[in-house]
């Protein structure tokens, strides 16, 4: 095995939360390219936007943001929508990040950082209009669990909407073992992810009885976004191997590379969804 | 007579040994703490190893025990039925 640290979400977002906004931009996420030589942080608030619309936001509604990160499109949601977000994720160093930015740009009272699990969250059941799983959901390991915390704790009528990375093929175990360095690889650098495919993500909300109503195929729009990840290695060298070391930014960037083949050979994709709670 | 746990520990076959060794390695690098891994534990299910983990446990019996169920087609669902693999 060739992992150095501890890859559960926690551990991973602590460690690399401050080097990673040099390298994936401010958002923490996967840009949609209109076009291939688009730039990163316009295309990473475009995947946003897209998020938003599909949540169909209402101001004054209250979200829930799963897995938040550090905060980005939790205070873009406040400002551009009026609404009123609470994120969640496990990470003690994400919390703090977000309510700091959220302090600085002033808007705590409509923007609150918790330090909770997707997966068991703690929440009332019925406390939110909408449900925001914002390229998280590969972190949790039961998203079995994840997907009935979402459904348990939207109100009748609320919709929840999520984007990942998605499994497009079955990959066979002989498959998993012969290419297991490149995949140690990425969980070493991106933590312990576990893609499922679209089907699984649907059979979990149809389950949980929420009605899909809106399912999008990012696959080929979000490919340059390993590009620009490798353009910001090069450009912010110094600053992440002052706070990551040398090996680490080799590692992402052979990382980068490791996922445009994924992409290439059909293994892996992206997909965004959206569903009703019925009332 | 009941015996201690540490004379629990010492029936254990080296093979068995070894095996829990491993998972308890697979838990230590997720950053979780391990269960105690018995017999009746299923893989997949109780201990949520994914491919990669599965995959990275095929790689470390083989090169331990010079042979490994996965490699031979076969998927142990237990601890028990991978320790039994090595001791027929």
């Amino acid at each position: 095995m060739s992992a150095q640290h501890a890859y559960g979400p926690r551990e991973h977002y602590d460690r690399v939360g401050a080097a990673w906004s040099f390298l994936l931009g401010s958002e923490l996420h996967y840009g949609v390219f209109d076009t291939p030589d688009e730039e990163l942080p316009i295309a990473s608030r475009r995947l946003t936007r897209m998020m938003a619309e599909a949540a169909q936001l209402e101001p004054g509604a209250r979200v829930l943001d799963v897995g938040c990160g550090s905060g980005a499109p939790a205070l873009y949601l406040v400002v551009e929508h009026g609404v009123h977000v609470t994120g969640i994720t496990t990470s003690v160093g994400g919390v703090a990040t977000a309510r700091a930015r959220a302090r600085t740009a002033g808007l705590s009272d409509r923007a609150e950082f918790l330090e909770r699990d997707g997966m068991a969250n703690d929440f009332p059941s019925g406390s939110f209009d909408r449900v925001w799983v914002l390229e998280s959901s590969h972190l949790m390991r039961r998203r079995d669990r994840l997907i009935s915390e979402c459904a348990r704790t939207l109100k009748p009528g609320g919709r929840a909407v999520l984007c990942d990375i998605v499994l497009r093929r079955e990959l066979p175990l002989e498959e998993v073992r012969e290419r297991r360095a490149e995949f140690a690889l990425l969980r070493d650098v991106f933590g312990a992810a576990r893609m499922e495919p679209v089907a699984a993500y649907k059979k979990l909300l149809a389950e949980q009885g929420l009605e899909i109503d809106t399912e999008v195929d990012l696959t080929a729009r979000v490919r340059p976004t390993f590009s620009r990840w490798r353009e910001n290695a090069a450009q912010h060298r110094d600053e992440v191997v002052a706070l990551l070391g040398g090996t680490e930014i080799d590692d992402f960037v052979a990382s980068c590379d490791v996922l445009d083949g994924l992409w290439q050979d059909g293994t892996l994709g992206y997909a965004l969804l959206a569903a009703w709670k019925p009332v | 007579m009941r015996r201690t746990v540490d004379q629990f520990v010492e029936t254990k076959s080296t093979g068995h040994q070894a095996i829990v060794r491993m998972i308890e390695d697979l838990f230590a690098y997720r950053g979780e703490a391990p269960p105690e891994i018995s017999l009746a534990l299923r893989l997949t299910e109780d201990l949520d190893l994914d491919s990669l983990e599965l995959a990275e446990l095929s790689a470390m019996l083989e090169e331990d025990f010079g042979r490994d169920p996965y490699s031979a087609g076969i998927v142990p669902d237990t601890v028990g039925e991978l320790v039994s693999f090595f001791e027929s």
